[in-house]
Formats: C-alpha cells, sequence, structure tokens
C-alpha cells in the first residue's frame, strides 16, 4: 500500500512537469514578435519587435540602391527608398506575419513573424 | 506494477511533447517564396505529397512567366505584338480568349492592349511621368481590346493595337497552381501573389481559410476578413502603386476610356470567385468602373461576390458574402 501511494506521488509529479512543459512551450514563440530583413535571401538582421522602446532608423544598401528601415515597438516600416517605384515605402507599417514588405528593385524584404492575427493571407490592391 | 506505473506517465510525456508539434509538420507541410511577374509569390499546400506539388508549382509560375512577359523577346506575347499574329500555347491563347471575353462582358473597361498608355506613365520602366494630354489622345487609337483575336492556337493583333496579359496573368497563374495541386492529391493549399489569394479546399483542420482585406487608408490595418473555401480573393486598388508628381498622387490602374488613372470614387475592389482569371480582371474593372456602374454589373452578370471600399472608407458587400465578410467597422450588403 504505501509503495503504491510513492507510485502515485510520482506519477503526478511528472505530470504536473509535463503540463507545464507543454504551457511554456506553446507560450514562448509569442513573447517575441521578430522582423526578419531578408536581402537576396539571406536574412541580414532580425529585431524583436516589442523590445524596442526608442524608435530608430537604418539604412540597407546593395548595388542597385538603399532603404531606409524604421522600427518602432511592435511595428516596422521602410520608410525612404531609392528604387524606381517605392512600392516598399508605400506598404506602410507592418506589424504581423501575414503580408510582408517587398522591395523587388532591391530584392530586400521584411518579413514579421511570432504574431498570430488568426488570418491565413492578406489581400491588397497590389 | 512499476512498469505500469512508470508506463503510464511516459506515455503522457509522449503524448503531450507530440500535441505541441502537430501544428507544424503533422500535416505534411510544405511551402516556398517565389519571386516573379514583378511579385513576391509564397506558396503553401498540406498532404503527402505537399513537397512534390510545391515543387510542380514552382515550374509553373517560371514557365508561364516566361510565356507572358512581354518585354522579354523570347515570350510569345513578345512574338505576338513584334509580328501581328503568332502560333502559341495553350495556356497564352485560353488567356487571350479569357482577356477578351472579360473586354466584351465590361465593355471594354477590362482591356488588354492598355500597354502603350501605361508605358507613356512609365509604370514598366518605373521612370514616372505625367504625359500630355495630346500624346494620351494619340495613343488612346492604339488602346481597343477587339483588336485582338484568337483562332485557334494562333493570336492575332491589329490596327497597331499591342497585347499586354499582365493584369490578369497572375489570376490565371493562382487558379492553375491550384489544378496543379489537385493533380498531386493535395486537398489543401494556398497561394498568395502579391497580395492576391487563392485557395483550395479548407485548411487542414477542416475549418475556412479566413482571409483578411487590407484597409486602403490604413496599411497596417484591415476592413474585415472573409472565410472561404476553394475560391480566390483578388484586390484591385490604387493605394500601393503610385507616384506623386507635384503634390498631386497618379496610381497604375488607368481607365482605357480616357488614359488617366481611374477616379471612379472607390479605393479598393475586392473580387471573390472560384475563377482566378476572372477575379483578377473584374477587380480591375470594377475598380475602374466605380460602386453604381459596378452594382449594376453585379446584377447583369452575377457569379462573383466583391467587397467595395469608397474613397470615404466606407464599405459594401455583394449578397454572397452576407455571413462570410467578418468585420468590426459598419457595412452595407448590396442585395
Amino acid at each position: 500500500m504505501k509503495n503504491n501511494i510513492k507510485w502515485i506521488a510520482l506519477f503526478s509529479v511528472i505530470i504536473i512537469l509535463c503540463a507545464a512543459l507543454l504551457i511554456i512551450r506553446r507560450n514562448t514563440p509569442s513573447d517575441a514578435v521578430m522582423a526578419r530583413i531578408v536581402q537576396d535571401g539571406n536574412v541580414i538582421r532580425e529585431i524583436d519587435l516589442l523590445t524596442v522602446d526608442d524608435p530608430y532608423e537604418f539604412s540597407v544598401s546593395c548595388d542597385e540602391g538603399c532603404n531606409t528601415i524604421r522600427v518602432e515597438k511592435g511595428r516596422i516600416c521602410v520608410i525612404d527608398a531609392d528604387c524606381p517605384d517605392k512600392i516598399c515605402v508605400n506598404t506602410g507599417y507592418i506589424s504581423d506575419s501575414e503580408l510582408p514588405i517587398v522591395c523587388l528593385p532591391h530584392k530586400l524584404s521584411i518579413v514579421v513573424s511570432g504574431t498570430d492575427s488568426g488570418y491565413d493571407a492578406v489581400v491588397g490592391g497590389q | 506494477m512499476r512498469i505500469t506505473a512508470l508506463a503510464i506517465p511516459l506515455a503522457c510525456l509522449m503524448l503531450l511533447a507530440g500535441c505541441a508539434n502537430t501544428a507544424g509538420d503533422a500535416a505534411g507541410e510544405s511551402s516556398a517564396v517565389v519571386f516573379a511577374m514583378d511579385t513576391e509569390m509564397q506558396l503553401k499546400a498540406y498532404g503527402k505529397n505537399a513537397d512534390e506539388a510545391i515543387n510542380a508549382a514552382k515550374a509553373e509560375i517560371n514557365r508561364l512567366d516566361k510565356l507572358f512577359r512581354r518585354g522579354d523577346s523570347d515570350s510569345e506575347i513578345y512574338k505576338i505584338n513584334k509580328n501581328g499574329s503568332y502560333k502559341v500555347s495553350e495556356d497564352t491563347a485560353k488567356l487571350t480568349r479569357c482577356a477578351c471575353e472579360i473586354g466584351d462582358m465590361t465593355n471594354g473597361v477590362f482591356d488588354i492592349t492598355i500597354a502603350p498608355i501605361m508605358d507613356m506613365w512609365g509604370f514598366y520602366t518605373k521612370e514616372f511621368r505625367v504625359p500630355a494630354k495630346t500624346e494620351i489622345d494619340f495613343a488612346l487609337g492604339r488602346v481597343d481590346h477587339r483588336n485582338v483575336t484568337v483562332s485557334d492556337d494562333t493570336v492575332t493583333v491589329s490596327n497597331g493595337s499591342e497585347l499586354d496579359l499582365g493584369g490578369i496573368a497572375k489570376g490565371y497563374l493562382s487558379s492553375r497552381i491550384m489544378e496543379i495541386y489537385t493533380e498531386y492529391g493535395i486537398s489543401s493549399g494556398i497561394v498568395s501573389l502579391g497580395g492576391n489569394v487563392q485557395a483550395l479546399g479548407t485548411k487542414p483542420d477542416g475549418s475556412n481559410w479566413n482571409i483578411a482585406i487590407m484597409d486602403p487608408i490604413d496599411s497596417v490595418a484591415y476592413i474585415g476578413s472573409v472565410r472561404i473555401k476553394d475560391k480566390a480573393v483578388i484586390t484591385s486598388g490604387g493605394y500601393q502603386r503610385f507616384f506623386e508628381r507635384d503634390g498631386k498622387r497618379y496610381h497604375h490602374i488607368i481607365d482605357p476610356s480616357t488614359g488617366y488613372p481611374a477616379d471612379s470614387g472607390l479605393s479598393s475592389v475586392t473580387i471573390i470567385s472560384e475563377d482566378g482569371a476572372l477575379a483578377d480582371g473584374l477587380s480591375t474593372s470594377l475598380y475602374i468602373m466605380g460602386l453604381d456602374k459596378s452594382t449594376k454589373f453585379w446584377y447583369d452578370n452575377g457569379g462573383f461576390d466583391a467587397i467595395f471600399v469608397t474613397d470615404e472608407g466606407e464599405i459594401y458587400i455583394t449578397e454572397g458574402l452576407d455571413g462570410v465578410f467578418e468585420s468590426r467597422k459598419n457595412y452595407e450588403v448590396i442585395k
């Protein structure tokens, strides 16, 4: 009988541990909203948008030209670019994973991940 | 006894660990990003042959991109325009025929011969300028979709017209990808071609795909979303591709009756239809027509649903979307 209680106690501890692990695993990704700056297929910079307290700007250059990126808490945009079509600038701020910012002439894209908006895709007026 | 007691928690541990992963790969997810047709394309398929289906879809994107590229001397469109007449592939003949039909349906509001005017404004070269009215009027003489004819597998252009399938190619492509997914036994998949979305079946969990529609006035916000299956959702609007001169904004959707950017009082039109090419052609056409003419067009033709956003931000949806469109904003249902 005493032995049985020991096993039940062990069993309970393991179950609680499993449940805790599961909760931690499920919740961790939403603690960060990562913006990934991708140039010509390579990730050149990753920024956790939730840790940005003071907005800042930086430039990304390539042979074709330059894009100026502005980072604020929870959102990111291309604020200026010398590409001919300016579609990246016109896209404005993005804050979730549904639609990336793309600058085709400079082969640059900005993708946000770690948010779950509940949408599978976004349509916009291109 | 000891073995049983150990086995139970271990089984629980495995089960729980398994639960945390199912969203990722249990359904056999495969995805890819491709740059083609002047846009970024995102593809996703679920199922046993997902990898093969995505690879086949990528190959099809590249094949069709080469056929339809107007500026490329190897493309069929270039050869049609250069020779006046050219024997083409089944895809080019089919899409040209479809584009001409939409041209007829819309009384020329959708026009696949608008290219010379687009060139003049610099929308292809990205060297933007505002052309003189006389220049536009002269070029408009060459714009008429009735100058394009398709007979069997030969496409002919006359009276100096030039063919460009750019306004409808992405919609055709998304429908082709759905066919490829089906050929590979995929029953759940989605493509987003620069914001044009088409979905096959439902999501792997059986629920409908939830597609958000961008707010033309605020790029971070959405006007709402539609829950769909087996449908294309395609939006046209002048708020992403435009240039500014002397404080005035000129967008890329040109009205073929004037040669100037459409100014119909709408800021965005979204079409929902099973046919991607039709949805692509109609989203442009209805944007140019404006709300009143579009409503009449919908009454007369049917076969699709639409969401209109006016310049003032008012939202109108057609009857078929009542209960499908979800929004926190006010909207009116056209019945």
